[in-house]
């Protein structure tokens, strides 16, 4: 059992990254990710959040009874809603972009973490694990992605490789490097 | 790199990247996830309209994202009738097209060209990336094989997504410009 929690674990942060495999989060990572230098403090705060919010969902998916378990989306979502609030303490997440606030883009995974951490697994230790992995997993990427997009904005190339597009076709190859290239 | 300013297809394709990755993995499915987002959308618009003024800021979004997952389970339980195999696959991505981005964008836009021009992108960028996943991933069309083999198998993974989605925003890109 320990060693299918591990699994779960290692899973979660690198073959089934929340970020690449589940797609939890990706457009809030795109988009938040400030420069390398402040990205490690920037993304300790948020992956907290993600965190509390993945805690959240593992406590109450663990014990509530089975013919209550259609509320657990509403359980999420409140969860969530509060891993938010603890960013928002730290002063993240209080912007708006295109008109939306921030919160709309970083609920994609602090809701889906513990619905994909309980989803894939069948007991209570093993859907912890996972999300100590899913958000060790998203903090990862965070900085991996902000190196990207600092080392494109530095390439010596023409203006239109140095943006969204190169940067979907690296976390394309990145998805395949961490998925160990499965697809072959 | 601002994604403060970005071009109108830039921006629906950041915002419905999960629809747009793993709803493309074959024609059919990515008709089925555009049919989610639509009725999801319809929804959406009509409460958005309704909300009473009392509900400002966050506390509208609240409400709003509430009302998106909401709809998408609902959504999820009638096209499990309809479209049983897609589905099953893909339950927990069609729940999680609730709190697609692009959904709550168009859900505030007020109705005109621009709504239905981003619509439109959407759904030429779905049909365009799920074509071509379909066709190398696994060298068919619509389920019937072109080839005996699949040409690139990547393609049917979620890298290969976002590899012919990065490419798809390039030939767009130019298409657009001229």
């Amino acid at each position: 059992m320990v060693s299918e929690a591990g699994r779960l674990f290692w899973n979660f942060i690198l073959k089934e990254n929340i970020v690449l495999y589940y797609l939890l989060g990706t457009v809030f990572i795109l988009v938040h990710t400030p420069s390398l230098r402040n990205s490690y403090k920037a993304g300790l705060k948020i992956t907290t959040g993600l965190l509390l919010s993945g805690l959240i969902g593992w406590w109450f998916s663990s014990r509530i009874p089975v013919e209550y378990t259609s509320l657990l989306p509403g359980v999420y979502f409140l969860g969530a809603l509060l891993g938010i609030s603890i960013c928002r303490y730290f002063d993240e997440l209080r912007n708006n972009i295109w008109g939306i606030p921030l919160t709309v883009l970083a609920l994609n995974p602090f809701m889906g973490l513990p619905l994909a951490a309980v989803n894939t697994s069948h007991s209570s230790l093993n859907t912890l694990f996972a999300v100590l992995g899913g958000a060790g997993g998203f903090y990862l990427i965070y900085i991996i992605t902000a190196a990207v997009k600092e080392q494109i904005s530095l390439a010596e190339t023409e203006t239109e490789f140095k943006g969204l597009y190169t940067l979907l076709i690296i976390l394309g190859i990145l998805t395949a490097v961490f998925g160990g290239f499965e697809f072959i | 790199m601002d994604f403060e300013n970005i071009s109108e297809l830039k921006l629906i394709i950041i915002c419905g990247l999960l629809p747009l990755i793993v709803g493309t993995s074959e024609v059919k499915t990515a008709i089925v996830f555009f049919l989610s987002f639509i009725f999801i959308l319809i929804f959406l618009r009509f409460m958005h309209r309704k909300l009473p003024a009392i509900f400002k800021n966050n506390g509208k979004w609240i409400l709003m994202l509430g009302l998106g997952i909401t709809l998408a389970n609902f959504q999820y339980i009638i096209f499990s009738d309809l479209f049983v195999s897609i589905t099953t696959k893909n339950s927990f991505y069609l729940l999680l097209l609730g709190i697609t981005p692009l959904l709550y964008i168009l859900a505030v836009e007020e109705k005109g060209p621009l709504l239905k021009k981003r619509l439109l992108v959407f759904m030429l960028a779905m049909i365009f990336v799920s074509f071509f996943r379909e066709l190398l991933g696994r060298g068919s069309i619509l389920g019937y094989h072109i080839f005996s083999t699949a040409p690139f198998s990547i393609m049917n993974s979620i890298s290969g997504g976002f590899i012919i989605l990065g490419l798809t925003g390039f030939i767009f890109d130019r298409y657009f410009k001229k």
